[in-house]
């Protein structure tokens, strides 16, 4: 008989249903693609492969940064980190255990999309 | 440039800001190469070198989306901002509940006046006689590699201010002038510098306008744009 475990269940469904929100984000205007990384996994989605090394190093470090800069100034567990270049954005939070960056165009209110997200 | 009398004047306004706003926690400047300008007394210069050395290596990464304007944390207990303001950075750490336009009134306006007043106090107080503030104008491609400036300026180069140099000429009545200038160190106020090759300005309506005419080659390196001011001074 399969004994299912109901917490690993629960974050399962979690993590679909994550990716099924970020299948419907990556198509919405101004977005350019997603990096979500997991322990054993990640999936990324750019409209420009070329890009994908660059973009999963950004990603990367910018989880890093967040980290040292929230553990120096004592500011707790990283939410939300936002960096703004002159025509790109890019939100990474923190998800289920999974790190998720997503990058758009300056105009598109990440706001919105870390709403839907949480 | 002595940065110690701009540092003061700023860590003073940031003293009065953060009196003004409570809920900054801590802050600090530093400019784009890294140099820190000045900071709150809480944030010990540990600290800000560890913040300083992540923000550069993010700084360097984000260049896959083009030059880092800002970046902002959201963390459990605060929130940190960190802005570009013209050539400097502004580090904003504040509680969690801190209102966004306080804190965008900091960034966007406050911070950017006082450093634009403090600049336009520099050449009276902060920089020796002999060093010009102008505004820059671009050269176009083909224009040689030779920056130009009002002959006035050039001229007043020329005259010897050091004051043996002004009684020797005096008591033997010689001309008290230098060698005629032919090149000249060029400072932004990011503290990107360039000694350079200088003429005179030939287009007749840019004369007298306090101005430098810096080839767009130059410029890109310098990291200057049309209208900036720069720090000028003969390169002897």
């Amino acid at each position: 008989m399969l004994v299912k475990n109901p917490e690993t269940d629960e974050t399962e469904n979690d993590i679909e249903e994550l990716q099924e929100k970020l299948q419907e984000i990556k198509d919405e205007e101004g977005i350019i693609g997603y990096i979500l990384r997991g322990p054993k996994s990640a999936s990324i989605d750019l409209k420009d492969p070329t890009k994908i090394i660059d973009y999963a190093v950004l990603s990367s470090t910018t989880f890093d940064a967040g980290q040292n800069m929230t553990e120096a100034l004592q500011m707790g567990e990283v939410d939300t980190i936002i960096v703004e270049s002159e025509e790109t954005k890019l939100l990474s939070m923190n998800i289920n255990n999974h790190r998720l960056s997503i990058f758009m165009e300056k105009n598109v209110n990440h706001d919105k999309l870390y709403k839907n997200l949480k | 440039m002595n940065r110690e009398p701009y540092a003061i004047a700023l860590s003073n306004a940031m003293t009065e800001i953060k009196k003004a706003y409570p809920d900054i926690k801590n802050s600090f400047i530093f400019t784009k190469n890294g140099t820190i300008i000045t900071g709150d007394q809480e944030t010990d210069e540990k600290t800000m070198n560890n913040i300083l050395e992540s923000f550069e290596n993010l700084k360097e990464k984000a260049k896959a989306i083009g030059n880092l304007k800002s970046f902002n944390i959201t963390g459990k207990n605060g929130k940190l901002t960190l802005s570009k303001i013209k050539d400097m950075h502004l580090l904003l750490a504040t509680s969690k509940n801190a209102d966004k336009n306080h804190i965008y009134s900091i960034t966007h306006v406050i911070i950017p006046t006082i450093l634009k007043t403090l600049e336009s106090f520099a050449p009276t107080h902060l920089q020796s006689p002999s060093t010009k503030k102008l505004v820059v104008d671009t050269l176009r491609f083909f224009a040689g590699d030779s920056v130009q400036i009002d002959v006035e300026i050039l001229r007043d180069w020329t005259k010897n201010n050091d004051p043996r140099a002004r009684v020797k000429a005096a008591i033997t009545g010689e001309q008290n002038t230098q060698e005629s200038i032919n090149q000249v160190h060029i400072e932004t106020f990011g503290g990107n510098a360039a000694v350079c090759k200088v003429k005179e300005i030939n287009d007749q309506k840019l004369k007298g306008k306090n101005m430098i005419r810096i080839p767009e080659k130059l410029c890109k390196t310098l990291e200057i744009n049309k209208g900036d001011l720069v720090k000028v001074k003969p390169a002897l």
